[in-house]
């Protein structure tokens, strides 16, 4: 059994629901868990609550397994049904709902797009993890934690100078890989 | 600049988007080649796409061990040892407590009312989307294995996903709408109940009485409060929908018409059409259209 989950039909995915096959769904889950937690982190902005979407989705899946009839593509599948728990749960608990997750929901004709958007993501995630230990704490403290760069030269007792270099080459280590990644396809 | 120089004076511009010397610096040097465009255009997507990650990894690993837990094992047939009786003893206890509990939260309602003064929206737990006119409440089942919904007030729009096993119930005041999987409007007014099929076909029940509505012409009945009477008349109305559905359809209609749904649809005082004009036969069809485009086609099909 060497496919991945990518691979799975929105036909196999229906049938594995139907005849609770935990390997074939543990198969879905590992592709396509943290692109959905990205998505869900889009619409709601809390890592605790996209976490909990994303876990209420796939338990959800396997409980109701029997009603439910996937079409299409498996992963636009999951993205309608991610975004629309993420608006009912920031709904509930009366919290605003951006314009963008309301538009995408009724038109999700951008699906092409976020899917780019949530790979790329995927991989900067990854090859951030081979970035030098200072570049990446750097790196991280700008992008992920969206500190600016005088924040983070003065929380690391460093000069401003040291903190865009260091910008500079993780950003170029990211292209350069990216790139080697798309010469390969 | 050397390689290293130009990405930390890109990372220098996007951090700093304000500064204007930066700015003109960056936009001088855009323009020297085609090759200076795209490296900026991919440093900024990757810039850009970096900043939306959550600070938090996602561990798929992990996440599938807490969810695995959540999943229930399949059963299995065994010879059971007296302490195993027991247990089973205390779980079947814990099952029939369970099951009361599941009775009793079966029959539980959840009530939405609009938060706001404009349309809304929620899915339900099946899928099926309903748009809500401000001012307008409902409830539906919390657990939705019977497909239930009651309009409490105002005005919503049904979009019901398909489910030839399950039914789909929407109750107003004194009327019910039964659908399998198809789009329909239900409006309360004080006197009176209406309901208009966008698409596919619903069957509405009042006072004994029943009546088969279909998408296109005869799409609307309504239901009186006095006397449960369901009045049908001749027409389609699913442009009434358009609020929702964000689609206009007219086939052969006098300009004039066309002018003042437009003018309602799109909030505006008055399209004016000229004289001559005025009952000239005319098909449009607009989907998801702006006001400006709309009025564009409008008066390309009108010719004036």
């Amino acid at each position: 059994m060497t496919q991945d989950g990518y691979h799975i039909s929105a036909e196999e995915a229906t049938e594995a629901l139907r005849s609770r096959n935990a390997g074939v769904f543990q198969k879905i889950y590992a592709a396509y868990s943290e692109e959905l937690f990205l998505l869900a982190y889009r619409w709601v902005k809390d890592d605790d609550l996209a976490k909990e979407v994303v876990q209420s989705l796939f338990a959800h899946l396997w409980e109701k397994g029997q009603q439910i009839e996937i079409t299409g593509n498996v992963r636009h599948y999951l993205y309608r049904s991610i975004t629309n728990r993420s608006i009912n749960e920031l709904k509930r608990r009366s919290r605003n709902v951006s314009e963008e997750a309301l538009q995408w929901q009724a038109d999700n004709s951008s699906l092409h797009e976020i899917t780019d958007h949530l790979l790329l993501q995927k991989e900067i995630i990854r090859l951030a993890q081979g970035l030098a230990p200072r570049c990446r704490e750097i790196f991280l403290l700008s992008r992920f934690e969206g500190l600016e760069p005088a924040e983070i030269a003065e929380r690391l007792g460093i000069t401003v100078n040291t903190v865009y270099f260091q910008l500079a080459v993780a950003l170029k280590y990211l292209r350069n890989h990216l790139l080697d990644g798309k010469k390969l396809q | 600049m050397n390689n290293n120089d130009i990405t930390g004076f890109i990372i220098d511009c996007l951090t700093d988007p304000g500064n204007r010397d930066k700015q003109a610096a960056l936009n001088k040097w855009l323009e020297e080649s085609e090759e200076n465009q795209h490296l900026y255009a991919e440093l900024k997507q990757l810039w850009e796409a970096a900043a939306d990650v959550p600070p938090m990894p996602f561990n798929a690993d992990e996440g599938w061990k807490e969810l695995s837990q959540q999943m229930a094992p399949a059963a299995r047939v065994k010879r059971l040892s007296p302490w195993r009786i027991v247990a089973a003893a205390a779980v079947l206890l814990f099952l029939i407590a369970g099951g009361w509990w599941w009775q009793t939260s079966r029959n539980a309602w959840i009530t939405y009312a609009t938060p706001t003064g404009d349309v809304d929206s929620i899915t339900l737990p099946d899928g099926s989307m309903i748009h809500m006119k401000a001012g307008t409440s409902l409830a539906y089942r919390k657990l939705f294995k019977e497909r239930e919904v009651k309009l409490l007030q105002g005005e919503a729009y049904f979009d019901v996903v398909k489910d030839p096993q399950r039914q789909f119930l929407v109750t107003a005041d004194k009327s019910t709408v039964k659908v399998l999987g198809t789009a329909f409007n239900v409006r309360i007014e004080n006197t009176f109940t209406e309901v208009i099929v966008f698409e596919g076909k619903i069957s509405l029940h009042s006072g004994g009485k029943k009546l088969v509505l279909s998408s296109g012409s005869g799409n609307l009945a309504t239901v009186s409060r006095n006397d449960d009477e369901i009045r049908h008349p001749i027409g389609n109305y699913s442009n009434q929908c358009a609020w929702a559905t964000n689609e206009l359809v007219f086939e052969n209609e006098e300009a004039e018409n066309v002018a003042k749904v437009l003018a309602a649809h799109y909030h505006i005082s008055e399209i004016k059409v000229a004289e001559n004009l005025r009952h000239k036969r005319i098909t449009l069809r607009l989907h998801n259209t702006p006001q400006d485009e709309a009025l564009e086609i409008f008066g390309a099909v009108l010719d004036q």
